[in-house]
């Protein structure tokens, strides 16, 4: 009996302990998920678990890396020729960008030389088109801002594209604007080319500017960007004013004269801006050389208001 | 000398099997990923040395945790308990032919994944999709196999 029982006992017992202790620590393990749950304490043995397991998620990362490393070789035609036109673009818009850093820089420089300050007024004002006279001897436009906007008398009137002309007449809620193409009106300007300063005054056929008065020898030629000019302290210099379509030379005159088309559309536009620059704040109506007393009489009478004569007037006398 | 190398065997396979558990898969065979480990180490336990596979069960329980995010000890629990059962039965197992001692392997893995679903639902994180029933059928068809292939070595197997 005891001799029969004895081979099967050792069999049971070994296999018993080893559930056993499977079984503590399985309890091991259950104890460290409500220890886990608990406490932030099992961190140093969860980055070592980390840290010895590392190498095999290094390695199960592989194949994946091989499939991306495979897919990067075999990209197709199509998606190869897609990524090198771009890299062209993008060598084609940073050679550009570097020339325009470049060219800002010498720009700095140069304007460091010529110690200028004529950086491009911020100060501007929107203002509509209530109206635009149809006679080809008054060219004029009445914008909806006066000077209680601080509109002042021969602030100047662009548009998105250029200079449209200038304010002649300041009502308080309400200004007329002469336009450049306006026989009476004259402009400063510089060929932009070689920074020729010249005028250039309205034809009156509401399209073009002449240039009068050119030296014979002046380098100036079709084509050719006429700029605003800060000469006579009116106009903020900069801005496109008209662009030169004729050079007319007649022989036996002593002076050349060029035909230009305005660069700012004329008639054409509903919103205008109207700029301030630096030297024109109150100091208006002193540098009237360019536009004849004599223009604003001739209003239309239906937009100057009565009310406004004794203002504009103050305004003109400083 | 037989019981080092054995034991150079037993963690280069249960690191094999961890490999295998953590390598990506195209989704839609995702869910059919075996048990590896628990393969490994069961029938490990059958045909050789039951008690080597318990500090490696907690090793790799531990380090499945931490890869994975979740609690630690889930994957250890998870692991241990059938591996209880295969101990406990252990000669049971090993005189019962394969076929039938596969049907009881069956119950394993389903404690194994019935316990991994609990465990995860319990501490009520649910990163782990560990619910791959799937994957009970699988690692049922290897397991022979792999306790064939952890047969002892017949020199092992005349003395006893």
């Amino acid at each position: 009996m005891n001799t029969l029982s004895r081979p099967r006992r050792p069999l049971f017992q070994r296999s018993g302990t080893g559930s056993r202790r499977a079984l503590v620590l399985a309890l091991l393990c259950l104890a460290l998920i409500a220890a886990d749950l608990q406490t932030k304490r099992l961190a140093p043995l969860r980055s070592a678990a980390m840290v010895a397991a590392s190498p095999l998620v290094w390695l199960a990362e592989q194949p994946a890396e091989l499939r991306r490393f495979v897919n990067f070789v075999s990209l197709r035609a199509e998606e190869l020729e897609a990524y090198e036109q771009l890299q062209r673009t993008h060598l084609r818009l940073m050679s550009r960008v570097q020339r325009v850093e470049a060219l800002e820089a010498e720009n700095r420089r140069l304007r460091a030389l010529l110690s200028s300050t004529d950086v491009l007024e911020a100060r501007a004002l929107v203002a509509e088109v209530l109206a635009a006279s149809q006679d080809p001897y008054q060219q004029r436009l009445i914008l909806n801002r006066g000077s209680e906007h601080g509109v002042y008398r021969g602030q100047a009137v662009i548009d998105a594209s250029g200079v449209l002309g200038q304010v002649v007449r300041v009502h308080p809620r309400s200004a007329s604007a002469l336009l450049v193409t306006d026989p009476d009106h004259g402009i400063p300007v510089e060929v932009n080319r070689t920074g020729l300063q010249t005028i250039a005054v309205g034809r009156g056929d509401g399209q073009s500017l002449s240039l009068p008065y050119l030296p014979g020898n002046a380098d100036i030629r079709v084509d050719d960007l006429l700029v605003s000019s800060s000469l006579g302290g009116r106009f903020p210099s900069g801005y496109p004013v008209a662009r030169v379509r004729e050079v007319r030379y007649e022989p036996g005159q002593s002076f050349m004269e060029a035909i230009a088309l305005p660069e700012a559309r004329v008639n054409r536009s509903r919103q205008v801006l109207l700029l301030w620059s630096e030297e024109g704040l109150g100091e208006d109506g002193a540098r009237s050389n360019v536009i004849p007393e004599d223009a604003f009489e001739a209003l239309p009478p239906a937009t100057s208001e009565p009310a406004t004569a004794p203002e504009s007037d103050g305004e003109e006398t400083p | 000398m037989t019981a080092l190398r054995d034991g150079l065997l037993l963690i280069t396979l249960t690191a094999f099997a961890l490999l295998l558990t953590l390598l990506p898969l195209p989704e839609p065979i995702m869910p059919l990923r075996p048990a590896w480990p628990l393969l490994v180490l069961s029938a490990w336990a059958m045909q050789r040395d039951p008690m080597a596979v318990l500090p490696l069960a907690l090793a790799a329980g531990l380090m499945l945790d931490a890869v994975r995010g979740v609690t630690l000890g889930l994957h250890g629990a998870a692991l241990l308990l059938p591996l209880a059962a295969t101990m406990q039965w252990r000669s049971a197992l090993r005189t019962m032919p394969l076929w039938q001692a596969s049907i009881a392997a069956g119950a394993l893995f389903l404690l194994h994944a019935l316990l991994l679903s609990l465990l995860d639902a319990l501490t009520g994180e649910h990163s782990l999709r560990s619910a791959h029933w799937w994957a009970i059928p699988v690692s049922l068809l290897l397991w022979p196999l792999a306790v064939l292939l952890l047969r002892p070595a017949p020199v092992a197997k005349s003395p006893g």
